[in-house]
C-alpha cells in the first residue's frame, strides 16, 4: 500500500534520513524503533508530510505523493497521525476535538460527527468524559482522546508517533491496550516506539533504524530472538538489560 | 451655585450623544479587531514583505498621535481623493486604523502562545488552513489576548471624546456644546464625565463576563 523508495532527509547539515526503503502492506502493523536521533519520527513524519523529504519516492497505492499531483490534505486526511505530546485542541471538548475533522474535512453533519464522535470515545473507554476539556484529562485520557480523533477520520494508515513517551508509568498500559485493540481491527499502522515488549506483541514488521539508516527489517520473532546485525543486537542488549 | 436643572432641555440630546459615543467605540473597536487579527497573521507569516508592511503600518500607527492621524484622515482625505468624508467616518476609520495596530500585538502574543503541536495535528488530520485558524487559533488566541483586548475597547471609548474636535455630536460634544450655550461648565462637563465613568464600567463588567466564559476549558 505504501512504498518508500531512497528517502533522504537533512535538517541543515544533519542528515537524518539516508537512503531509506520499505513496503508497508495492506492491514500490517509495522513498528520502527531505534536509539533516540535515528531518524524514526522523521520517517514517520514524512508519510503524512509533515516534513518534507529531500529526494526519494513515497508511493500511496502507486501515487507517488512528492510529485506535487495529490493535494497535500488529501494524503493527510488518510494518514492521521498521533502525537508523543497528545496536541488536543485546548478550546474544544473531547467530543468537540474527535468530531472537529470529520466535520469539517470530510462534510458530515454535526450530528453525525458527534455521533461517531461519541461511539469511537466509548471504543476508547471515555464515553464519560466526552464533554471534558483536555486541561481536565490525564495524559493518558488525552492520548487515547487523540486516537480516537485520529481513528474519526477512518484513515487508511494511522501514524503513532512515541504514543506514550510523555505518559506517566501507570497510564502506558491504558493506551497500549487501546492501541492493541486497534491493531487486531487489521487497519493499517506505522508505529515508533520504545515499548520493547509491545512491539513484539502487536507487530508485524519491525523496522531498526540507526544513524538515518534502516538497517534491519524482519518479524518481531526473528527480531528480537536473532537479531542479524552488530547494531541491533547492541541496541537490544542494552535497551532488554 | 450648582445647578443641574439647567440640563433638562438637552437631556433628550444627549442621548444621542451617548448613542453616538458608544456607535462609535462599537465600530473602531470592530474594524481594529478585524484589521488586528489580519494584520497579527501577516506579521506571523512567513512572507518577508507583507510582514514588513505590517511591522511598519504598525509602527507608523503606535509612534504618531491618534489625534494628528484623525485630522490627517478628516481634512486629508478631500484633498486627495475628493470624497467628503464625514467626520464620523474619519472618526471611526482613524481609531479603528490605530487600535487595529495596538489589537495586532496583543493577539501576536496570543495566537504565539497556542503550542504548535495543535497546528500539526490540525495538518495532519488534513484541516484546511483557514479552518484551522478560524476554529482552534482565533478562539485561543482570543482568550490568551482578552484582558489586553478589554482595556484597549475602554481605551478607544475614551479616546473617542477626541472626535468632538471634528464635530461629531459625541458626549463630550453634548457638554461643550451647553456650556457655550448656559454658560455651565460644570454640570455639563461632570455629567459628560459620569457617562463615561459609567460606559466604561459597564463595559469591564462585559469583560470579566467574558473571561468566565472563556475560562471554561481551563
Amino acid at each position: 500500500m505504501i512504498k518508500v523508495e531512497h528517502l533522504a532527509k537533512s535538517f541543515g547539515n544533519l542528515q537524518v534520513l539516508k537512503d531509506i526503503s520499505l513496503t508497508i502492506n495492506k492491514g500490517e502493523v509495522v513498528t520502527i524503533i531505534g536509539p533516540s536521533g535515528s531518524g524514526k519520527s522523521t520517517l514517520l513524519r514524512c508519510l503524512n508530510l509533515l516534513e518534507r523529504p529531500d529526494s526519494g519516492k513515497i508511493l500511496f497505492d502507486g501515487t507517488d505523493i512528492l510529485s506535487g499531483k495529490v493535494k497535500i490534505e488529501d494524503i493527510r486526511k488518510n494518514a492521521c497521525m498521533v502525537f508523543q505530546h497528545f496536541n488536543l485542541f485546548a478550546n474544544m471538548t473531547a467530543l468537540q476535538n474527535v468530531a472537529y475533522a470529520p466535520r469539517v474535512v470530510n462534510g458530515l453533519s454535526r450530528a453525525e460527527a458527534e455521533e461517531k464522535g461519541l461511539k469511537l470515545l466509548k471504543t476508547v473507554g471515555l464515553g464519560d468524559k466526552a464533554d471534558q476539556y483536555p486541561s481536565r484529562l490525564s495524559g493518558g485520557q488525552k492520548q487515547r482522546v487523540a486516537i480516537a480523533r485520529a481513528m474519526a477520520m477512518e484513515p487508511e494508515v494511522l501514524l503513532l508517533d512515541e504514543p506514550t513517551s510523555a505518559l506517566d508509568p501507570e497510564m502506558v498500559k491504558e493506551v497500549l491496550d487501546v492501541i492493541k485493540g486497534l491493531a487486531n481491527t487489521g487497519i493499517t499502522m506505522v508505529l515508533v516506539t520504545h515499548e520493547m515488549g509491545f512491539a513484539r506483541d502487536v507487530s508485524d514488521v519491525i523496522h531498526f533504524m540507526d544513524e538515518g539508516y534502516l538497517i534491519e527489517s524482519n518479524s518481531p520473532k526473528e527480531f528480537f530472538a536473532n537479531p542479524q546485525t552488530d547494531r541491533a543486537r547492541k541496541f537490544l542488549s542494552t535497551i532488554l538489560s | 451655585m450648582l445647578d443641574f436643572s439647567v440640563l433638562d432641555p438637552y437631556l433628550p440630546l444627549l442621548a444621542s450623544a451617548v448613542w453616538i459615543t458608544i456607535k462609535f467605540t462599537f465600530f473602531s473597536t470592530l474594524i481594529g479587531f478585524l484589521g488586528g487579527f489580519i494584520l497579527a497573521l501577516i506579521t506571523l507569516s512567513h512572507n518577508r514583505l507583507f510582514s514588513f508592511l505590517a511591522k511598519a503600518y504598525i509602527s507608523v500607527f503606535r509612534g504618531t498621535p491618534l489625534l494628528v492621524q484623525l485630522m490627517l484622515i478628516y481634512f486629508a482625505t478631500p484633498q486627495l481623493t475628493g470624497y467628503t468624508i464625514s467626520a464620523l467616518e474619519a472618526g471611526v476609520l482613524s481609531f479603528g486604523l490605530n487600535s487595529a495596530a495596538y489589537i495586532s500585538e496583543a493577539l501576536r502574543g496570543g495566537i504565539l502562545s497556542v503550542d504548535r503541536g495543535q497546528w500539526e495535528a490540525s495538518m495532519s488530520l488534513g484541516v484546511p488552513t483557514h479552518r484551522f485558524i478560524l476554529d482552534v487559533i482565533l478562539p485561543q488566541a482570543i482568550k490568551n489576548a482578552l484582558p489586553s483586548l478589554v482595556n484597549e475597547s475602554i481605551m478607544l471609548l475614551k479616546d473617542s471624546s477626541l472626535v468632538s474636535v471634528i464635530g461629531v455630536a459625541d458626549t463630550l460634544r453634548w457638554a461643550d456644546l451647553i456650556q457655550a450655550k448656559t454658560f455651565r461648565a460644570f454640570e455639563a462637563f461632570i455629567v459628560a464625565a459620569a457617562v463615561y465613568y459609567v460606559l466604561v464600567m459597564l463595559l469591564n463588567l462585559l469583560g470579566a463576563y467574558l473571561e468566565r466564559k472563556v475560562r471554561v476549558s481551563d
